[in-house]
């Protein structure tokens, strides 16, 4: 739990995750054979084996914002870094790459329903901050038990699987990257480069959803079958099935019409490659502090670690 | 600066060849190899003294534009889209149809004919013709044929003290700029590249980038600028005379962020005018260039321009001499960007 905490209390908005990939290097760099940033930003983690490539890979990336103009008044407007509700980041707290801090206030007491982020700016709160500046909203996080409330918490508990499995899993000859990747709130830039240079056969990408239905927190990670832009592989969807029952690891499936995940950009590339989102479920999805249970991170990380030490030639 | 040819030059997206031959023309003596693709772009190639990284600088041919679809019995020209389109500037607008370089204007029914819900509604491509002058489809087809391009029609005009009105700036202006730049040597293997369709998806970009993998990039833009009465300065996205324009993010791509702080801080150093694009409005061949290959450090130097995809658009000639002067320090320094 204080591992992920830990993680969600670094900034790494969207193009600018240097600090966070600088964290998971440094978590990383004994347990394997080599560890990169690439040109975009990417951090990728080889172990190196002899059977069929097996690329991991999560985002690492936290949606935010970019100071675009200061008004005399010293009013910071500002372009929102991937997609954000407007109403749910009023009064909360812009904390800078840099270490200053601003309130996101609203022009002319305009009704939080029908906001655009024009509306909105940040009060530096008597502080100066220069143009294309970038900040991340934050709050203090919330512990329960077995859960935890906090900003970018989906994602980093993605983050936390992640690692956990590199530095857990034994007794493999796959041939296995792990991918951090960056720009995933702005189009999975980083998961597509990193797919291309890594052309692997099989893919699993882990990736957050809201609850729906039948996937809540707390029953277990989330098998997404088939998303808006991707479809996952049959075969490795029977294999994580497999390998989750052998373990009495919860899972629950999901099919849905809409959502887009990592797999889809990463199906394409090289000779085509088998793929599938597994997904950990959260609550306030879209908000600036998510809800996220233990036992669900704790299922997808026993399944990654057995699914790495599988035998891939099937 | 060739900017006026380039300008009055007609060349859709898909349509570029026209505007390839007038640069390919004026590169040659420079550059060290010059190559048209598949797709029509043109990658012109500056040999540099180290072959050891490989730079890549591009600019887009193409222009919005129409292609005539279908031609009535009574010689009227249907026709598409090309490329994005505020739907309201078209009636009345003189166009330049084909090969044959027929001139004609885009016609709507007359507003004393029109209902109600007509008048108060945007005519979009269906409601709308290029009248050519035909008296019939039989007329009509000794001049065009369907599939045949179309483009506004506008001369180029110097206006005010230091203005340029014209259309196809975008993005005539970034070509006409490496144009210049294919003038000099640089350190490094250079390559620059004038691209085709972007207007309609950044396509001769994702080949163009994916085949000659360079380490870093700069994409030449003409880029939206708002700056008129009623806009506040926050939305404003550029200022006409502000200076050579640098993204921080659009709708395709987040320029690397230490790519772009180092070219704002060479634009100081050299008295350069530069400002930050302020929205995230508007796309650019970046959004393919920057996940090429192994992904490529990518940035964005625009050209303001008001009434971007008009007949007319408006750029400051001191706008042009910033963004040209700044890729040009770039490539002159870029051991320092790599």
């Amino acid at each position: 739990m204080k591992k992920i905490i830990e993680l969600c209390n670094i900034n790494a908005v969207s193009a600018n995750e240097k600090k966070l990939a600088e964290f998971i290097c440094d978590e990383l760099r004994e347990y394997a054979d080599e560890v990169i940033i690439d040109s975009v930003g990417n951090v990728i983690v080889h172990k190196c084996g002899n059977a069929p490539k097996l690329m991991l890979c999560t985002g690492m990336d936290e949606t935010g914002g970019v100071v675009t103009y200061v008004s005399d008044d010293n009013k910071a407007y500002f372009n929102f870094v991937g997609e954000v509700k407007c109403d749910s980041v009023v009064n909360m707290t812009a904390e800078f790459l840099n270490g200053k801090k601003g309130v996101v206030c609203v022009e002319n007491q305009k009704s939080v329903d029908d906001l655009k982020s024009s509306d909105l700016y940040i009060d530096m709160c008597g502080e100066t901050t220069g143009i294309a500046e970038v900040f991340s909203i934050v709050s203090e996080p919330v512990v329960g038990n077995s859960s935890i409330i906090a900003k970018a918490c989906g994602i980093r508990a993605g983050v936390y699987t992640l690692i956990e499995t590199v530095k857990s899993f034994k007794n493999t000859q796959n041939d296995i990257y792990a991918v951090f990747a960056s720009r995933s709130q702005i189009g999975f830039k980083g998961v597509k480069v990193a797919g291309k240079r890594i052309a692997p056969q099989y893919c699993v990408c882990i990736g957050v959803c809201g609850e729906e239905n039948n996937i809540k927190c707390g029953n277990g990670f989330v098998i997404n079958l088939k998303s808006g832009y991707s479809i996952s592989d049959t075969d490795l969807v029977q294999i994580v099935k497999n390998v989750s029952e052998e373990n009495d690891i919860s899972y629950t499936e999901k099919v849905s019409k809409d959502g887009i995940f990592a797999g889809g950009f990463v199906k394409c590339c090289g000779e085509g490659v088998k793929v599938l989102d597994v997904l950990i479920p959260t609550k306030y999805k879209d908000s600036p502090r998510q809800y996220i249970d233990l036992n669900d991170v704790k299922a997808l990380t026993d399944m990654l670690i057995k699914l790495c030490e599988s035998d891939f030639n099937f | 600066m060739f900017l006026k040819e380039l300008c009055e030059i007609s060349g859709a997206s898909g349509d570029e060849e026209r505007v390839a031959d007038f640069i390919i023309d004026k590169i040659k003596p420079y550059v060290d190899d010059v190559k048209v693709d598949i797709m029509g772009n043109v990658v012109a190639y500056i040999k540099g003294q180290s072959p050891e990284k490989k730079v890549m600088i591009a600019a887009h041919m193409d222009e919005v534009g129409f292609i005539i679809s279908f031609i009535t019995d009574d010689g009227y020209l249907k026709f598409k889209l090309v490329g994005g389109y505020d739907e309201r500037i078209l009636p009345g607008k003189r166009v330049i149809v084909g090969e044959n370089k027929t001139a004609g204007v885009i016609g709507l029914k007359a507003i004393h004919l029109q209902n109600k819900e007509e008048r108060n509604s945007v005519a979009d491509e269906s409601k709308l013709v290029i009248d050519i002058g035909a008296k019939s489809k039989f007329e009509a087809e000794r001049f065009v044929k369907i599939g045949d391009y179309a483009t506004f029609n506008d001369i180029y005009t110097e206006i005010g003290d230091e203005r340029i009105l014209a259309k196809a700036l975008d993005d005539r202006i970034g070509c006409d700029i490496m144009v210049f730049l294919a003038q000099e040597k640089y350190f490094y293997d250079t390559y620059l590249c004038f691209t085709v369709q972007e207007e309609i998806g950044t396509r001769g970009a994702q080949i163009v980038s994916e085949r000659i993998k360079p380490d870093i990039a700069v994409v030449l833009e003409c880029t939206i600028c708002s700056d008129v009465s009623g806009a506040p300065p926050n939305m404003e996205v550029t200022t006409l005379g502000g200076g050579a324009v640098l993204s921080i993010l659009d709708r395709g791509s987040y320029s690397d962020v230490e790519l772009t702080k180092k070219l704002y801080k060479l634009a100081e150093d050299k008295n350069i005018s530069v400002q930050y694009k302020r929205t995230n409005f508007g796309g650019n061949d970046a959004r393919e260039i920057q996940v090429a290959g192994n992904g490529v450090k990518t940035a964005a130097v625009s050209v303001p321009c008001r009434y971007l995809h008009s007949p007319a658009g408006i750029v400051n000639k001191k706008d042009y001499y910033s963004a040209r002067n700044l890729v040009s320090e770039f490539l002159k320094n870029v051991r320092e960007f790599i």
